[in-house]
């Protein structure tokens, strides 16, 4: 068993407060992603579950003990902990070869010396470095030198892997391929993972549960990736989960009406608690509109029309109000609808989200 | 997994490192200072302001602190000339034969400038000088026509062998500077003089001024070189003057009080020198000097280069293979004043150094001295400068003001302070003995070991400390595994940067040494002035071949270490 449970932690450096009151809990065997822009104060939680922090209120539980809690002065050292750390610049030890960096936590915990060889030649393995045993850090890629940074995590059988932002410093396609490479560990191994990052398409590969943290340290949203990425459940969550389209409403007289007073598409009953409101958003994606050259939709003119190999990137307007849409390249083809600019077309909404106005972190995304 | 849950100490290892680092910083650097202020305004225990203007009001304290500022500010322009020239003529020019040059540059640095300006008396001053003589009867002149035992003469000395503080600040900061700046410029149709003086002078001026300000702090508190060709012809400066004070008197308690006001005034020249600095580098913190090294645009010197390299050669042979063949020279002579003539000459005085008790303790006094001292300093830099940089603990801004107090103090100033504190006053007499001279290195050359010492550390990255605990290493493991390994070229180099400059010392050491407790410097400084030149020379001789190993074994071995050091 190793849930990591905060409950009501609080955090404040140099006078600022980054958390508050916040509580949450890891389940045991599961990954789960702390998703939220840079700075805004995940990378404090996975350092007080590691123990390089300390909480200033609040309780963190590891599996069935309390590691931290100020009031009744408990505050487990990180070396006791037990856990595997993969921090965001690797902390690969240069004066160490990969053997000595992997062998090293066993070493710490006193692990017999015989077992130590075919232990560190396992997690080595796992990371696909075998032969690179010998080399110096500096004589190994940045991957590599991930690689070696997550080997010397998994080498011990702790049941906790906590991981800062390991992926942001590769490559695309070693990005790509080190992320199913975790989320083959985890299974292989069971483990819990945290992992915290600023990359949704990162988190939404391979999390089980998805915590999205607003700029202001809270989590706005806990959920399996689908429901995050179906159902937001506010306006920042949606736009932090991948290009999107936000159009400001109003209601006037039982229309929905854009800032321009065109009128836009209706409610949808179950939203009707926004009409009274002075101002509420519609949330889209650009795959989610549907271009036609004459049929259903509201009436739009077409501002930039961009191939971009298997996709076409619309820039259109609707009386002066701009959104982005996109269609499949193939089918903009076959429904003629690669358009010249100023050219006028139809756009249909196929899935729109309605929020309530929320204006709070419009600067996270400028 | 543990059950047992650890009770957070209050009183954790962070706390017991900067307590104990407080107190070695107190102890040897803060209670001397604090010493030398009260001893100087204080008069039984009444603040004394009638005392200090009377000392400032007699002529002689007032001339000395004249010269003291005539020479420093001398110095300081022409090093800062000499030493921005020549950096640039290496850094940015083709000149021939780059490298050799480099290296020949560095060894005024080594050159202790005590015994240069003892070779430069022997060859320039005005009765006897060799070169003098030898001048006077090619053209039958009736006087010598160089006179080095003048303010003149000071000021030439002291700038040749303290150079090199501009040369290396300079040369380092060209060669680390992005050379895409000075490309844009070029781009931007910029001639090489207009980008010269538009963009790479504004650049390296942090640096300029920083190389500038540390041989202004030098030579204000500089002892050797005035007390050689200044002394006999009545020129003191304030070092000078605070020891002929002390010896004229035997050691009296009147003339230490003396001594420290003189020492107060040190201490606030240098106090307004670092100030001074403080807002110029604040004022140019430009953040573009890249950490790698590129090739950088070499300005074709074309016809001058060759006149050019001749000027350089020219320089160091009068500045360097001049003044240390002279010393080797003088030290083989069998009477000084003779001329150099192999039938003069001999090695009994080299072979006397080793016999005589004085020469011979002398040299293992220093030796074990500046190694104790390095040694031990290095030591405590490591734990102060570990607390400073990578500890988050409360109160350690007083450790970092402490730590780079003892910068501002001038070496006679420490010297002072140490005779006060460490006389019985506080029930330890280390009066005499080599302990006083020990302490006092400590407290010299602390600021020295912090700060290299603190720039290793911020090399290394706490996450690879982390990582460590996290990997089930405890803190005290996590230093010996990980933080020491990696910091160890630091820490060896501020080993030599200690024992070089120990091993030499002369201006603490002059003031603090007992019958028994000369150094190197002190005893060469004695023999001098005993009229015993040649002896004199001869250890200087063996100094120069002690100091010349030392450095070629730390270049060697930092340069292995280099090797080995990857970037944390």
């Amino acid at each position: 068993m190793s849930d990591i449970i905060f409950r009501n932690v609080s955090k404040a450096f140099e006078g600022k407060q980054v958390l508050k009151d916040l509580s949450f809990s890891i389940k045991s065997g599961e990954c789960f992603t702390i998703l939220g822009p840079s700075g805004c104060g995940k990378t404090v939680i996975l350092r007080l579950i590691a123990g390089f922090e300390i909480p200033d209120s609040g309780q963190i539980i590891i599996g069935d003990e309390v590691v931290a809690d100020p009031e009744k002065g408990i505050c487990k050292a990180p070396e006791e902990r037990n856990l595997g750390v993969v921090f965001q610049d690797y902390a690969v030890w240069p004066h160490k070869t990969v053997r000595q960096n992997v062998t090293y936590p066993l070493e710490m915990h006193n692990v017999p010396k015989e077992e130590r060889l075919p232990l560190s030649q396992k997690a080595i393995d796992m990371v696909n470095l075998h032969g690179y045993e010998d080399r110096l850090p500096n004589q190994l890629s940045g991957g590599q030198q991930q690689r070696v940074a997550l080997a010397r995590a998994l080498v011990l059988d702790s049941d906790i892997l906590l991981l800062d932002e390991p992926l942001t410093n590769l490559d695309a396609n070693l990005r790509e391929e080190m992320r199913f490479e975790i989320k083959e560990i985890q299974k292989k191994t069971g483990r819990t993972i945290l992992y915290v990052t600023h990359d949704q398409e990162v988190a939404l590969a391979i999390s089980d549960r998805i915590a999205i943290m607003t700029p202001d340290s809270d989590f706005c949203q806990i959920a399996d990736p689908e429901t995050v990425y179906e159902n937001p459940v506010s306006v920042f969550s949606f736009r932090f989960l991948g290009v999107a389209d936000i159009l400001e409403c109003h209601c006037k007289d039982g229309k929905t009406l854009l800032d321009n007073n065109v009128e836009f598409i209706p409610l949808p009953k179950e939203y009707m608690s926004l009409a009274s409101s002075p101002k509420f958003i519609a949330g889209f994606r650009p795959m989610d509109v549907e271009i036609t050259r004459a049929g259903k939709g509201i009436e739009c003119k077409v501002e930039r029309c961009t191939l971009l190999g298997n996709i076409v990137d619309y820039l259109l307007s609707i009386d002066g109000i701009t959104f982005r849409a996109e269609a499949q390249t193939e089918e903009a083809v076959r429904k003629d609808t690669i358009f010249n600019p100023g050219d006028s077309c139809m756009a249909e909404f196929v899935d729109i989200h309605w929020f309530p106005d929320d204006h709070e972190y419009e600067e996270v995304f400028v | 997994m543990s059950k047992a849950v650890k009770v957070q100490k209050k009183f954790g290892m962070a706390e017991v490192a900067l307590i104990f680092s407080i107190a070695i910083l107190v102890i040897v650097v803060a209670v001397p200072v604090i010493m030398i202020f009260l001893t100087a305004f204080f008069k039984d225990g009444h603040f004394n302001l009638a005392g200090v203007i009377e000392v400032l009001r007699q002529k002689d304290t007032y001339l000395a602190l004249k010269n003291s500022l005539i020479i420093a500010f001398g110095v300081t322009l022409f090093s800062t000339i000499i030493g921005v020239f020549f950096a640039w003529l290496l850094a940015r020019t083709d000149i021939p034969c780059k490298k050799a040059l480099n290296a020949m540059f560095m060894v005024p640095f080594m050159l202790p400038s005590f015994i240069c300006a003892m070779a430069w008396k022997v060859l320039l001053s005005p009765r006897s000088g060799y070169i003098n003589k030898m001048l006077m009867s090619m053209f039958n002149l009736s006087s010598a026509p160089i006179d080095i035992m003048t303010m003149g003469g000071i000021i030439a000395i002291e700038t040749m062998y303290l150079f090199p503080f501009v040369f290396l600040q300079v040369s380092g900061a060209l060669e680390r500077m992005d050379p895409t700046l000075e490309e844009s410029a070029r781009i931007s149709g910029a001639s090489l003089w207009t980008i010269t003086r538009k963009i790479t002078l504004p650049l390296v001026m942090p640096s300029i001024v920083a190389g500038a300000l540390l041989v202004c702090l030098y030579s204000l508190a500089h002892f050797g070189v005035p007390s050689i060709l200044g002394v006999e012809k009545g020129i003191y400066n304030i070092p000078t003057k605070i020891y002929e004070r002390i010896y004229a008197s035997g050691g009296s308690y009147e003339a230490i009080r003396v001594g420290t006001i003189l020492a107060t005034i040190l201490v606030i020249c240098a106090t307004l020198i670092l100030k001074l600095q403080n807002v110029v580098l604040k004022k140019g913190r430009f953040q573009i000097i890249a950490g790698k090294s590129m090739r950088p645009v070499v300005l074709k010197l074309r016809g001058l280069r060759w006149p050019l390299f001749i000027i350089c050669v020219v320089y160091l042979l009068l500045t360097v293979v001049l003044p240390t063949v002279t010393i080797f020279l003088i030290g083989g002579l069998k009477t000084y004043g003779l001329p150099f003539l192999p039938k003069n000459m001999t090695f009994e005085n080299y072979a006397e150094v080793f016999q005589m008790k004085m020469t011979r303790s002398a040299i293992w006094n220093s030796v074990y001295l500046s190694t104790l001292t390095a040694f031990v300093t290095m030591l405590a830099g490591v734990m102060i400068s570990y607390v400073i940089v990578k500890m988050k603990v409360k109160g350690k801004f007083i450790l970092e003001f402490l730590g780079v107090l003892p910068y501002s103090l001038p070496g006679t100033v420490i010297a002072l302070g140490c005779i006060l504190t460490w006389s019985g006053k506080f029930g330890i007499n280390l009066y005499n003995t080599a302990g006083i001279i020990f302490v006092a290195y400590i407290a010299r050359y602390m600021a020295f070991s912090i700060k290299s010492n603190s720039a290793a550390l911020e090399q290394v990255s706490d996450s690879l400390e982390e990582a460590s605990r996290s990997c089930g290493a405890t803190h005290w493991q996590t230093l010996t595994h990980i933080v020491i390994p990696l910091i160890r070229p630091g820490m060896i180099n501020a080993f030599f940067l200690i024992f070089l400059p120990a091993l030499r010392e002369l201006t603490t050491s002059v003031l603090l040494y007992g019958p028994t407790t000369r150094t190197i410097g002190v005893a060469i400084y004695a023999l001098n002035e005993d009229g015993e030149t040649v002896r004199a020379a001869a250890l200087a001789g063996i100094a120069l071949i002690i100091i010349f190993i030392g450095e070629t074994f730390i270049k060697g071995l930092l340069a292995k270490l280099d090797k080995t050091k990857r970037s944390a």
